[in-house]
């Protein structure tokens, strides 16, 4: 038999139900977000306009150093004699206790730096 | 109380001063239509509530880009539907195919409607759940918002006769599903 199924049975009807207010509801909150979307994204706006004047003010400032300093040499650091001209301070704490120790404490200390294992 | 006119609800949310009106009415004339059409579609509540919450947002943050050349209420449609889609989309990463996505979807209907006493209802909604996404999109919107396939068409960016085409298969199968399940 061939049997046939009447959409009229279930109609439009629907199995869910809507919580409370959340209809009533909407609008607002809807409206809220957009408002707080437009905030945020004025204040991304703002934000972007005050790195965009920093950026120009120092690109301005490095054009104008650029421009003041035209055909001067500009110095030249030597890394070699300043290293050179280096010194190193006697004065740190580690300085300190070795020149307080007595020969005898420095050949011990020297012997068991020696056998350390650890010590490669 | 009559409702207001699109082009005025248009004229209000593209005017500065006005947005917020324009907007409000707008939501009040459409909500409930499209509330039902995304919960149709992704059955919980909650995921109603964002996917509506969406829809409107983009109405709000693209309204300057609709044309006028379709009716305002297929284009809010239209971001409804694929604010749905976009949601399954999110989904297929946990979940790894279309189908385990229409499980999920079952599962939650009946999870949601255990104390309703209806269940040729629920089991209606099931046979719905159960078509691919095209069939499925296009019997909702024929079936419970009587859109004509030229709207149907507008929405979901396919031709008039795909539209009936697809109409034609999800009836038959939903039918068939209501019989001999």
């Amino acid at each position: 038999m061939n049997k046939e199924f009447d959409f009229n049975k279930v109609g439009k009807r629907l199995p869910y139900k809507i919580p409370g207010s959340f209809m009533d509801e909407f609008a607002s909150n809807c409206i809220n977000m957009t408002k707080e979307e437009t905030k945020g994204r004025s204040f991304r706006m703002h934000l972007w306009k005050i790195s965009f004047a920093a950026a120009s003010v120092v690109l301005i400032m490095i054009t104008g150093l650029l421009f003041l300093n035209k055909g001067k040499e500009l110095p030249v650091i030597n890394f070699n004699d300043s290293i050179k001209n280096t010194t190193i301070s006697e004065n740190t704490e580690v300085e300190r206790i070795i020149r307080e120790l007595s020969d005898d404490e420095l050949i011990l200390l020297s012997t068991m730096l020696d056998s350390d294992m650890f010590n490669e | 109380m009559t409702e207001p006119e699109d082009e005025y609800i248009l004229s209000l949310i593209k005017a500065d001063n006005t947005r917020d009106k324009g907007l409000t009415l707008l939501i009040n004339k459409y909500k409930e239509r499209i509330y039902w059409h995304i919960r149709r579609l992704v059955v919980s509540h909650e995921d109603a509530q964002d996917v509506m919450q969406e829809t409107f947002l983009n109405v709000y943050r693209f309204i300057d880009a609709f044309g006028q050349e379709s009716k305002l209420y297929t284009w809010l449609y239209r971001i409804a539907t694929n604010e749905c889609i976009r949601l399954f989309r999110k989904r297929k990463h946990i979940f790894t195919s279309y189908d385990d996505i229409c499980e999920e979807l079952v599962n939650k209907l009946y999870y949601n409607t255990a104390d309703e006493g209806d269940k040729i209802v629920v089991k209606f909604q099931e046979a719905i759940l159960r078509l691919p996404e095209k069939q499925k999109l296009v019997f909702n919107l024929r079936y419970y918002d009587e859109l004509n396939y030229e709207e149907i068409s507008n929405i979901l960016n396919i031709s008039k006769g795909s539209a009936k085409t697809n109409y034609h298969y999800a009836a038959e199968r939903v039918k068939e599903y209501m019989l001999n399940s």
